[in-house]
Parts: structure tokens; sequence; C-alpha cells
């Protein structure tokens, strides 16, 4: 329960600090990435992580970026941790940890496009489990426990991962949630597509399988869902 | 009569965001670590 409250207070305190020291509005973020980004990428990466106060959390950035770049896992999680690091003594606390991995989740979701709504309490489960409450945690023993629980692997796991960490995908809440037969007779039926299908041919097979019916008007319907359904991500 | 609500991920723009950096060097993410802790980005 104790460390319940740590967590929450703590996370209160992250809400509390982000926006005015971890917070990039988008002058900061262009006069922080440099020449290397452009004003269009910094507007990609606004309406990414900016989760509506007009800045993004520097430290999800950062790490999302870690993440989809190339080398070696401890070398990934080491500087994951460096992020958090914030005397540069290769320790942090145990509140900083849970902030960590709450980023981490975060920053795992928008790399993989498999973003949810995150559940702070399993985060604080998962990382009790492994860490002391209210201990420091040491980078070597962070190292471990990123070897030991194989996070940091998008090519594998990525889905297993946020499951661990309580992530509910909004595909996943939406089925749950909705009911599959409407009061006016019609039904619902809810398909996921993108992972599935290249094509649209493909989605509408797949459209196809789950609707299960030979009705004339619902092929029809059925090329054009299937259209939008793997037609390219509308950028603004 | 049916009424049909496809899954359409939205997120996958989410990710577009990060092609930038996606396949670069770790190395490059570090010099951004750096700066950002030496320079207190944010502050």
């Amino acid at each position: 329960m104790k460390s319940l409250v740590t967590f929450f207070f703590a996370l209160q305190l992250t809400f509390l600090i982000i926006p005015s020291e971890f917070g990039l509005d988008k002058p900061a973020l262009l006069d922080f990435l440099g020449d290397a980004v452009t004003v269009s990428d910094a507007d990609l990466l606004l309406s990414a992580f900016d989760r509506g106060a007009g800045m993004i959390n520097a430290l999800e950035f950062l790490v999302a970026a870690v993440l989809v770049s190339e080398g070696e896992r401890a070398l990934k999680a080491a500087t994951i941790f460096d992020c958090f690091d914030f005397s540069s003594k290769g320790e942090i606390t145990y509140d900083e940890l849970t902030i960590l991995v709450l980023c981490f989740v975060r920053a795992l979701g928008i790399a993989t496009g498999m973003h949810g709504d995150v559940d702070e309490t399993k985060i604080e489960e998962r990382t009790a489990k492994s860490f002391a409450v209210n201990k420091i945690v040491k980078k070597a023993d962070f190292l471990t426990y990123v070897d030991g629980a194989e996070l940091l692997n998008l090519n594998t796991g990525t889905k297993e991962c946020l499951f661990y960490f309580g992530i509910v995908q909004a595909a996943e809440k939406t089925s749950n949630d909705s009911p599959s037969d409407l009061t006016d007779g019609s039904q619902a039926v809810e398909i996921k597509i993108r992972e599935d299908a290249t094509s649209v041919a493909g989605a509408s097979v797949i459209i196809e399988n789950a609707v299960n019916s030979s009705d004339p008007s619902v092929s029809l319907i059925r090329e054009g869902v299937a259209s939008v359904a793997i037609a390219p991500p509308f950028v603004a | 009569m049916f009424s049909m609500g496809a899954e359409i991920s939205s997120n996958r723009n989410e990710a577009v965001a990060l092609d930038k950096y996606r396949g670069g060097p770790i190395e490059t993410v570090r010099q951004l670590v750096m700066r950002y802790k030496e320079n207190d980005c944010g502050k």
C-alpha cells in the first residue's frame, strides 16, 4: 500500500514536473534537435508524443529514439537508464525507476504503433516484484533486469511486453466494450485488418471471413472498407 | 442489414514520427541524451 501511495505521488510529481522541466514545446524541440530535423519533423513528433499540453515529454521521446535505433541491447538499456540518472552516479531512485518504466512503455507503444491505455498500478506491481521499493536502483541491477525480462527487443515480444505492463490497446478495449448485436437487429463486426493485410484483396478476404455473408450488398461494403483499411496512414 | 466497424489503427502515424531515428546508430541518440542532460533542456 505504501509503495502504491509513493508511486502515485511520484506520478503526480511527474505530471507536475514534466510540463516545466522535461517538456519541450515546438521551438524548444527544434532548438534541441538542431539541424537534424525540419519543422515538419518536429510537427510529426509533437503529434505523436503530445498529450494535450502542446509539448512533448523529452524523456519519453529520448527513450523512444533509443528503442528504434540500432545498437546492442545492453548499450540501449544503459542509455535509457542514463536519461533518468540525473546525477550521473550510476543509480536512480525507485520512484525514478517507475517513471522510467512508465516512459518506456509509452515510448514502446508509440515506436511500434501499438500504444494503449497505461495501467500505472500494473507497472508498480511489476517493478515492485523486481526491485526493492523506496531503495536506490543501481545501473547494474537495471541492466540485469532488462536482460532477464528480455525487454528492449522490438523485433519480438513487443505485444507481450506491453501486456506484461498492463497496457490495454485501443483495439482490444473496443472489441471488449462493443456489443456484438445492435438494438436495430444489425450486426456490428470488429475486424483487425492492418497487421494482417497488405493489399485490398487480402483485407477483403479477412473481412469476408469475419462477416461470413453471401449478400451482394455486403461484397460492395467489403471492398470499400478494405480499400480504406489498407490505405497509407494520413499524415497531417 | 450489416453495419461494420472495421478496426483501423491510427497509431501508425505516431510510429512514422520516429522514422528519423529508426535504424540509426545508438551513438547518435546517446549524444542527444548527453546534450539534453548537459543543457538541462526544457528547464
